[in-house]
């Protein structure tokens, strides 16, 4: 019998149980090192694994809890004594109730599997691998570039969401995940680098060309920066750092992003999200352009997109965020969104920005920096504070174009939004699940050199 | 040859059979098959291992508006590696039946071509052994309603002192087993941690602004329950305290300051700079700016920057992923000199040994599961303090020291930059000090940064005591670790600003 329907089965014996719910993943995993050229790690591995979630609804209050069972492969599992220790957790808790989860719904299906991962073995993955490889490398060579690693991550997963109330929904998928470091060495010995990482669905989305193109300058610039600069006023963001600023982060760590953070149905329901609904997210007076972004999880091959919620099983829909700067819906599942009394929307799917009015080469200006990439964007997700370290820029002066690198770009991540203008050029960034303007020019910020 | 030496592992071991029953039942089967699914591997590559690690599914409860009691997510990977004399090939499943190991090391063997002229990998000394650390109250055996207790106390205490707080409190315990083997070793550890943490958010309308802050303190650590003790009363109530003095914080104007920081700050600072600075990878790969100032002065005669050969810290281990025993800290910057001794994998020494005569095996290969890849890593880094006769000084005598400036604690994040030498640090909170003395005037959170040399050049007075703090170290953005950093107080001259 199929490991998930056996799982089902014990919680349906199990009276105390009022609702459950059970995700399985099966993945399998290629990772290949390269380091100076050449392979030294190559790893496969297979896992499965399944979430098993169960609601207790006692004396009006409801408990919930949940737990992964992994290594149960080829061998009998007493799953009733996991349930039980589960519905003694859930018995001990003081939550509202909600109305739990009903069958059915509209799953729009999104194409997320590429065949020519998953129907492929370890050797033709390697194989793909060494001439996406021996391509970069190839393009870089003679320029005074290097590529002294590459990490190619390539999963093909499978997962199935079943539920007490006849949920049953499975999505297979396929990621590759590519991380390399760029280096640079002038006429002068000195180096730069830059370690992008992109991830799309398919092999045919990994263009060594347009990765080149877009990272070498960024390995270049920060071999010839030897400035920092102190500077109060507008600020262009762009590239990587545009892309840190909008998108939202994996499954899992969505909490770490200040958008999304205050954006959030259980972060409203804990009274720390600072949000409501058909008010601004920067407050008042809005003095640039106004931002709206939609979360859309039904981009073909799109890395945020999916069917289903892994939290209800329910479909992933396609809604607005934030409309001409005004907040207009909570991202979560159907308990959250049941407790602040909202429709739910489900997760966070692909981020798309509205162009905005001004054209790219309007932005920018006479001592004005241009920021391409953060060496970490890790503001206060609660308090929106920034404080982001540059690592690749430049600023022009007198018309030439200076590379700066160091030094704190430092704001307030909802204040910023209060005044900025938005390229009319747009760009699409299916690595990120991102598609909206090519930079920003944030009126109000500081930087303070380090 | 490798068959002949399995059969005396299987001898010694019967004389001197460690104690494994903190083991969980699979690991102990898996222990047992160890050295023969090596052996098997080994019958065609010139070196095989195996690692094995289960984290074991425990309670996780967080306590907000919201009540949660879960299960910590469980793991079980066990991966065979075989070395073909240029690659480390490996196989992982979560699968521990006997069948699919073999079945498992049957395939990896039947996979990997040999590379004759390849390099040669020592497996070490031979040794059985079993690890354990130091866990007074075991949070299995705490009901569940205690430690319920435990959170709800926690946020009474800071919902009754102010109701603009709103508090979470996380309780999760987490213990892990690792197995590695080859065919000299056969080494198991079984360590127990425990997270808690507290965090607060405060929110106001100030002059028609609404103004949000959040304040935390980590108790986390290796042991168990006994933690929780760590946290008292008054810390709790403090944290709240803070958090509604952050709310009427001031701003620092970005720019160069004397300061004291906390020890935990201390390591923060080491961990970014000379930790991520000296993982041999990035060196052999020509990306970190370390390897040109190799016996150069990279910091102040007072700064001596040493990873690992540290007990019982969130960050230890008794044997690293690829089987290094951990013995003495390694050395990395002595009294300001950067040294040769860097942080090595079984990787990069076995392609570097013959190139850098001077290189050693250190205890930093890890990964952070073995289905991801192993690479020199910090464990416990920290800056050595000074005793008091070697001119070590008190917290007092360097707030006294400074004039006006300020001191810093908390920990934010941080983030390195081994080429650039670029850094980024945010702390929760800066006290203001002037003439001497530190004042009530708080701010917060505090961004820091500034080039490493120069800041590790101004650290001009250390303190007697080092005290560690528990932290989770990334790769670059990924691949994250338990580490633990520390160091005493320092007096040093960096950019600060809080907005």
């Amino acid at each position: 019998m199929n490991r998930i329907r056996e799982i089902s089965n014990a919680l349906n014996e199990c009276e105390k149980v009022t609702y459950w719910s059970v995700l399985g993943l099966k993945e399998r995993g290629d990772v290949f090192y390269l380091q100076l050229g050449r392979p030294s790690e190559v790893i496969s591995s297979e896992e499965e694994k399944h979430k098993i979630m169960v609601y207790n609804v006692h004396e009006n209050n409801l408990g919930e809890s949940s737990q992964d069972i992994i290594g149960d492969a080829g061998k009998s599992t007493d799953y009733s004594s996991v349930i039980n220790r589960l519905v003694e957790k859930a018995e001990n808790q003081t939550n509202p109730i909600f109305e739990f989860p009903s069958g059915g719904g509209n799953y729009v299906k999104v194409p997320l599997s590429d065949p020519e991962i998953s129907e492929a073995n370890v050797k033709e993955i390697e194989d793909k691998i060494r001439l996406l490889s021996e391509e970069m490398n190839d393009i870089v060579s003679g320029k005074g570039f290097s590529i002294p690693r590459i990490e190619f991550y390539v999963y093909k997963d499978e997962s199935q969401f079943l539920s007490k109330s006849g949920i049953v929904v499975t999505e297979p998928e396929t990621k590759v995940t590519l991380e390399f470091e760029i280096l640079y060495k002038n006429k002068n010995g000195r180096k730069g680098s830059y370690a992008p990482t992109v991830s799309c669905r398919r092999f045919k989305d990994l263009s060594p060309k347009d990765l080149i193109e877009m990272y070498a300058p960024y390995a270049e610039y920060s071999a010839c920066a030897e400035k920092t600069i102190s500077h109060k006023g507008p600020v262009v963001i762009t590239g990587d750092a545009l892309l840190d600023i909008f998108t939202a982060p994996e499954y899992g760590t969505i909490f770490a992003h200040p958008l999304y953070f205050h954006s959030s149905a259980q972060m409203k329901y804990n009274k720390r999200s600072s949000f409501d609904r058909e008010k601004s997210i920067c407050g008042d007076y809005i003095k640039g352009e106004r931002i709206t972004i939609v979360s859309n999880p039904h981009i073909s091959f799109g890395i945020k997109s999916k069917s289903f919620s892994p939290d209800d099983g329910l479909p992933a829909m396609k809604f607005t965020l934030v409309e001409k700067s005004e907040f207009k819906n909570f991202h979560g599942d159907k308990r959250f969104s049941d407790y602040i009394g909202l429709e739910r929307r489900g997760p966070i799917g692909n981020i798309i920005i509205s162009p905005g009015e001004s054209r790219f080469s309007d932005l920018l200006g006479n001592g004005v920096p241009v920021i391409e990439a953060f060496s970490g964007f890790q503001p206060n997700e609660d308090s929106g504070n920034l404080g982001l370290e540059i690592r690749i820029g430049y600023v022009f002066e007198n018309g030439e174009k200076v590379p700066i690198k160091g030094g704190l770009l430092m704001g307030k991540y909802f204040e910023m939004l209060k005044n900025m203008h938005l390229s009319k050029e747009t760009r699409i960034s299916t690595g990120y699940g991102y598609e909206g303007p090519q930079a920003i020019r944030f009126e109000n910020l500081e930087i303070c050199e380090r | 040859m490798s068959s002949l030496l399995y059969c005396i592992i299987i001898n010694s071991r019967s004389f001197s059979m460690p104690d494994v029953s903190s083991l969980t039942e699979e690991l102990k089967k898996i222990r047992e098959l160890a050295p023969e699914l090596v052996s098997s591997v080994e019958q065609k590559a010139p070196y095989a291992s195996l690692l094995a690690t289960q984290t074991e599914p425990t309670d996780r409860l967080v306590k907000s508006e919201e009540e949660s009691f879960s299960t910590s997510m469980p793991s079980l990977h066990i991966r065979i590696t075989a070395w073909n004399g240029n690659t480390f090939y490996s196989l992982v499943t979560s699968n521990p039946d006997k069948d699919n190991l073999f079945k498992m090391a049957k395939d990896l063997k039947g996979s990997i071509s040999l590379d004759h002229n390849g390099y040669e990998i020592d497996p070490g000394d031979s040794l059985d052994k079993h690890f354990k650390n130091r866990c007074e109250i075991d949070p299995a055996q705490v009901p569940l309603i205690e430690k319920k207790d435990v959170c709800k106390h926690a946020y009474d205490i800071l919902k009754e002192y102010d109701k603009r707080i709103s508090p979470s409190i996380g309780y999760e315990h987490i213990r892990k087993h690792t197995i590695f083997a080859n065919r000299s070793k056969l080494l198991s550890q079984t360590n127990n941690f425990l997270s808690f943490l507290i965090q607060v958010q405060a929110e106001e309308v100030i002059g028609g602004e609404q103004v949000r802050k959040t304040n935390y303190e980590s108790f986390t650590g290796a042991g168990g329950h006994e933690r929780t003790k760590l946290a008292s009363d008054e810390k709790i109530q403090k944290i709240g305290e803070d958090v509604i003095k952050f709310l009427y914080a001031g701003q620092i104007k970005p720019g160069k300051y004397d300061v004291v920081l906390h020890p935990h700050l201390t390591g923060l600072l080491m961990h970014e700079s000379f930790g991520h600075g000296c993982e041999y990878d990035a060196i052999v790969e020509g990306r970190a700016k370390s390897a040109e100032y190799i016996g150069k002065r990279v910091g102040s005669e007072l700064v001596t920057i040493k990873d690992g050969g540290v007990e019982n810290q969130f960050g230890s281990i008794y044997f690293s992923d690829d089987g290094v025993i951990s013995e003495e800290p390694t050395v990395l910057v002595d009294k300001g000199i950067l040294q040769p001794t860097m942080l090595t994998d079984l990787y990069t020494y076995t392609i570097m040994k013959n190139k850098v005569p001077d290189l050693k095996l250190t205890v930093n290969g890890r990964c952070q599961n073995p289905s991801r890849i192993i690479c020199p890593r910090m464990t416990v880094t920290y800056l050595e303090s000074l005793k008091k006769e070697d001119g070590g000084k008190s917290f007092d005598e360097m707030v006294s020291g400074i004039g006006d400036g300020y001191f810093i604690q908390g920990i934010s994040s941080g983030m390195e930059d081994p080429l650039g030498w670029g850094l980024q640090v945010k702390a929760l909170k800066a006290t203001r000090i002037k003439s001497g003395r530190l004042t009530e005037e708080v701010f917060s959170p505090v961004d820091m940064t500034g080039y490493v040399p120069d800041v590790l050049g101004s650290i001009s007075a250390v303190g007697t005591e080092i005290y560690f703090r528990a932290g989770l170290c990334g790769k670059g953005h990924k691949d994250y670790i338990q580490a633990s950093l520390g160091g005493p107080y320092v007096k040093v001259r960096l950019t600060i600003g809080s907005i």
